[in-house]
């Protein structure tokens, strides 16, 4: 190896901690793009292919009974792949801890013989699926952490009361399930005789699992399919209760999961731009220390051009250490959190892939980045004249400039404090630099807090549709005295209201199509909703037959206004009815829900004092206390042989919508800590060159009396000092960064755009943490400096 | 006596054909500074042959270190021209420059200027490897045998930190020497010696002047100075006294 190479491994490996930076720096940026990638691609490649291989169902009818005969009548209808019926039973699962849990029985022939929404083995390694015999059920193995072994006796009680016993023959993937964390109802697959056994019907179905011959994904060609089928067996005297059409040809989570990528790849994209930010930083600060070097070599033979070569070298070293690194980290992690997102989903993964695409751009980033960042202040630095390089007599200027007038003295600042801030303005470009490290760092850092806000705001406003700690919903009307009599009794319950939720249809203007839409009703004078209107105005005591839409059958019929009176059909019935105003509410909603007055639509079914649902308000908030209610309430109304279908109290509804959220949010939290490591590094480089180049201002500072707490003061506080300047910028930039992250991910995960919060929390945490890394950054730095000798640092070369 | 091992080609030094070696013709040197410019060199004019040994001396802001720049092309001319080996130097594009100058000058710097992170031979390797001036496998003999000359063999592999003051000098002119350039430049080279390394390397540039190269040494050390075979006496810009040594001015 010539010399010249040898200098650069030199640089390489000589300055540990600056190599070490410059790496991290540079693994930072190429392993959240590797990460992000390859999570996007294992995620899209993973969850539709496992989805897709159980030949899923895009529509589901709910119909009046439906027989073999009126099956292979409707399968032959155009555009129809495959349509295959089922009957299904809902119960309660119970527990040994005396909880229930909702749990819905499909009935089967045979598990491996399924044509729609196939089943396949819990663990992917077997081959085989468990049998299913009378009186044994098959659970999807999303229930597993219910706890039940196979073997084991389960527990069903029926809507009538009675109890079945069942025997877990065994636990099944189902990948068209919503996972049971997510649903709170666990699947489960009995066979037609045990689901008879059950209550249910052995010889007719009454859900039909749709999959079209081709165009899976387009909406509007599955919807039209979907409408055939519903009108044929219409015209041959059935009846279709609900059809459920949702994100067709996708695995149910693809939308959400699109949307977290797009905004994971931006936040990682950005950790390359702060990590660019970082390598300009280091990169001028190598080349400052570098010059002297550079003004020799070209004294002693070496042009422009081999001078730059080296040093494109030495940051070519840097990103192959940095690529090494980062390509199987980010593919290791990328496959755990694969595994991780596959749990929650409930999809099996596939092989372990390391993608040409992700490694081509970690290649980018670890080798065409840094040195586009680098060309610059190599390229000015290289240019310097021997002369320029060697002259540096004295204590130099180092960025200061002449002074014009003469600086006041200030009686608030002590002179080393006044030290330390004109310091942090003496290179400006390299403040500049990290300033814009930790501004970006501080914004997504804080943007991702408010994003956190959001989210728990959009709770918030959602649950202002569901207020009551505690909602019991009915198998059957019941009137509401003698229900709400029971509920009243225990202790705790301190209001209920009766409410009414039905099916219906909205009916287009030319009369020639309809939308799904359910009706809630609850009393003219309920205290248990406080929607949110963006026009018009709520239902009122004495409204007749007033309606509130909202936002999710506006994004199905967008031509309804306030005032405009339109044609439901309820309970094959049709009324008209006016609408007085238009609610949002986050989410997805199907189908979309519309608000009338209980009062009303009770005696328009000729149902009044009837009710489908109690909503409770209990005296204590404790979700524990409100849980103990809750269980007094089930079983009382047991006893009164009142067939309940689900108790959802309000506390664990909130816990499992979270869950959904909070995964997103802690991805984005990892990007956000990421870049704040990134934005310290850059600070703690900044930190480490500036005492490096005024190690001879130290010196003097000492000779003439300095102590060591003085040094590490004026380090410490111009740290400090750039620590609270990035601060206000990261705080000024959050707002439009949290603007587009929350406008973006409402429209990913919750189908509209989310109201913006800007809150304290993130705005603190930030402090907090800038000041830790300020501290951090400038501590070694400070007790470098503090530890020079006078004969050290003015001998200094 | 010092042998120059491996000369170019296997000729010997430029000897004098009466023709300058060096020639500073009317060279001024004006440098702006915020009260205004300041005059570094004025109407300059100098010729030195080949294997001439020449002292430039004078006090501290005299303009010593300027004219040595305007021979090495580290600084350019206000006005006036720079010859040197029959080459312009004061046309020379920065890159031409700096091949040039490794060529053919051997410049020696007051605190050294060692590459910290290279061995000494590595250091002395260094100019062959940048002009390519011998053949990649006699690179590390040339380098071996010129620290032999500097009685620096057994320190071939160490770091410079870990040599002396006077041996990082020594270092400094064999690596001065790597490309066997004509003419050896230097700045100040004993001014951070003690007087007995300081003697030994005046020792070596009397050596390095019997083999036929042509020395330049600016010193502030007039006793030094007259161990040179010329004196230059530089004040206030011009040069006010140049005559063989021995010579009373």
């Amino acid at each position: 190896m010539s010399s010249r190479w040898k200098k650069v491994w030199a640089d390489f490996w000589g300055n540990k901690t600056r190599t070490f930076l410059m790496i991290l720096t540079i693994i930072a940026g190429t392993f959240a793009v590797g990460l992000n990638s390859n999570l996007g691609l294992l995620m899209n490649r993973d969850m539709d292919a496992d989805f897709l291989s159980a030949n899923p169902s895009e529509a589901t009818l709910y119909v009046s009974p439906v027989d073999d005969d009126m099956l292979a009548s409707l399968q032959e209808i155009d555009g129809v792949g495959e349509i295959e019926g089922r009957s299904d039973v809902t119960a309660q699962l119970l527990q040994d801890d005396g909880n229930k849990v909702v749990i819905s029985f499909d009935g089967i022939k045979d598990p491996a013989e399924l044509s729609v929404n196939t089943l396949k083995p819990a663990n992917p390694s077997d081959t085989t699926l468990p049998t299913l015999n009378d009186k044994e059920v098959l659970l999807d193995r999303t229930a597993k952490s219910l706890g039940y072994e196979i073997g084991d006796m389960l527990s069903i009680e029926l809507s009538n009361g009675k109890v079945r016993e069942l025997r877990l023959a065994g636990y099944v993937h189902s990948v068209t399930t919503i996972p049971y964390a997510m649903m709170g109802q666990a699947q489960a697959f009995v066979n037609p005789e045990t689901l008879e056994w059950m209550g249910g019907t052995a010889d007719y179905y009454t859900k039909l699992n749709l999959s079209v011959a081709e165009n899976a994904t387009d909406q509007q060609h599955v919807s039209n399919v979907t409408q055939a089928v519903s009108d044929r067996f219409e015209k041959a005297g059935g009846t279709t209760y609900f059809i459920l059409i949702f994100n067709p040809g996708h695995h149910f989570a693809w939308d959400v999961t699109q949307g977290v990528i797009v905004v994971l790849g931006v936040l990682g994209w950005m950790t390359v731009a702060l990590s660019a930010f970082l390598v300009v930083n280091t990169i001028v600060s190598l080349m400052s220390q570098h010059s002297k070097q550079i003004g020799i070599m070209k004294a002693i033979g070496a042009d422009t051009r081999q001078i730059m070569v080296m040093y494109t070298t030495l940051i070519f070293f840097f990103g192959v250490v940095a690529f090494i690194v980062s390509v199987p980290l980010s593919s290791f992690l990328g496959g755990v959190v694969l595994d991780g997102m596959a749990g929650w989903l409930n999809f099996d993964t596939g092989a372990f892939t390391i993608f040409p695409k992700t490694v081509i751009q970690q290649a980018a980033v670890a080798f065409i980045i840094p040195l586009l960042a680098a060309l610059l202040p190599m390229w000015n630095t290289v240019r310097i004249t021997v002369r320029e390089a060697l002259s540096d007599y004295g204590l130099g200027n180092s960025g200061v400039k002449q002074a014009k007038k003469q600086t006041k003295d200030s009686r608030v600042l002590s002179r080393p404090v006044r030290i330390s801030i004109r310091n942090t303005f003496r290179r400006k470009m390299r403040l500049a630099l990290t300033l814009s490290t930790l501004v970006l760092a501080g914004a997504i850092f804080v943007a991702v807090m408010n994003l956190f806000g959001t989210f728990d705001q959009t709770m918030r406003d959602v649950e202002k549709y569901f207020l009551a700690d505690i909602n019991i919903s009915f198998d059957r009307a019941y009137r509401y005295e003698k229900v709400a009599g029971i509920v009243e009794a225990v202790p705790g319950v301190e209001s209920v209201e009766g409410w009414m939720m039905l099916g219906g249809e909205i009916i287009s203007a030319d009369e020639t199509t309809a939308n799904e839409l359910a009706l809630v009703a609850p009393p003219a004078d309920s205290t248990l909703i406080e929607p949110i209107l963006t026009e018009g105005r709520w239902l009122m005591p004495g409204d007749e037959n007033a309606i509130v839409i909202g936002n999710h059958l506006l994004s199905v019929r967008p031509d309804l206004k306030v005032g405009d009176t339109i044609k439901l059909n309820i309970l094959e019935r049709e009324s008209e009815w006016k609408i007085v105003g238009v609610y949002n509410i986050p989410g997805n909603v199907i189908p979309p829900l519309v608000y009338v007055n209980y009062e009303y639509v009770s005696h328009l079914i000729n149902s009044p004092g009837d009710v489908y649902s109690l909503r409770i308000i209990t005296s204590e908030d404790d979700p524990a206390i409100v849980a103990a209610i809750g269980q007094q309430l089930q079983t009382l109304l047991d006893e009164k042989q009142i067939q309940v279908s689900n108790i959802e109290l309000a506390a664990e509804w909130r816990l499992q919508q979270t869950q959904q959220t909070d995964v997103l949010v802690y991805f984005m939290l990892v990007m956000a800590i990421l870049t704040a490591i990134v934005g310290g590094l850059g600070l703690m480089s900044t930190m480490s060159i500036n005492t490096l180049e005024r190690t001879r201002e130290i010196g003097v500072m000492r000779a003439i009396g300095a102590s060591n707490f003085d040094i590490q003061k004026i380090v410490l506080v111009e740290g400090l000092f750039i620590g609270l300047l990035s601060w206000t910028g990261g705080i000024l930039l959050s707002a439009p960064i949290t603007s587009a992250l929350v406008y973006g991910v409402g429209l990913a995960i919750f189908k509209t755009p989310l109201q913006f919060t800007f809150g304290v929390q993130g705005i603190v945490t930030w402090l907090a943490i800038t000041l830790g890394l300020a501290i951090l950054a400038s501590a070694l730095p400070a007790r470098r400096a503090s530890r020079l000798t006078v004969r050290d640092t003015l001998a200094y070369e | 006596m010092l042998t120059l091992p491996f000369t170019k080609n296997g000729k010997k030094p430029a000897e004098s054909n009466g023709y300058p070696l060096i020639s500073l013709r009317g060279v001024d040197k004006l440098y702006k500074t915020a009260v205004g410019d300041f005059p570094a060199l004025v109407n300059v004019d100098l010729d030195i042959k080949a294997g001439e040994f020449v002292s430039v001396i004078g006090k501290s802001g005299s303009g010593k270190t300027t004219l040595l720049n305007m021979v090495t092309g580290i600084d350019r001319p206000s006005a006036g021209e720079v010859w040197v080996n029959e080459t312009a130097v004061h046309e020379l594009g920065e890159n031409k420059m700096a091949r040039w100058r490794g060529i053919n000058l051997g410049i020696v710097f007051q605190f050294f200027q060692l590459l910290p992170m290279l061995s000494v031979i590595e250091n002395i390797m260094l100019p062959m490897d940048f002009c390519k001036t011998f053949p990649k496998n006699e690179r590390k003999d040339r380098a071996l045998a010129l620290l032999e000359q500097m009685e620096l063999a057994d320190h071939a592999y160490k770091l410079p930190t870990a040599l002396s003051g006077g041996q990082q000098q020594r270092v400094a002119i064999a690596r001065g020497l790597a490309n066997d350039p004509p003419v050896i430049i230097a700045d100040e080279p004993t001014g951070n010696l003690d007087s007995k390394t300081a003697e030994r390397v005046f020792g070596l540039f009397n050596e390095l002047v019997a083999q036929g190269k042509t020395i330049i040494i600016v010193t502030h050390d007039n006793e030094m100075a007259k161990r040179a075979s010329r004196v230059a006496l530089i004040a206030d810009g011009e040069i006010v006294s140049d005559k063989p040594n021995g010579v009373k001015a």
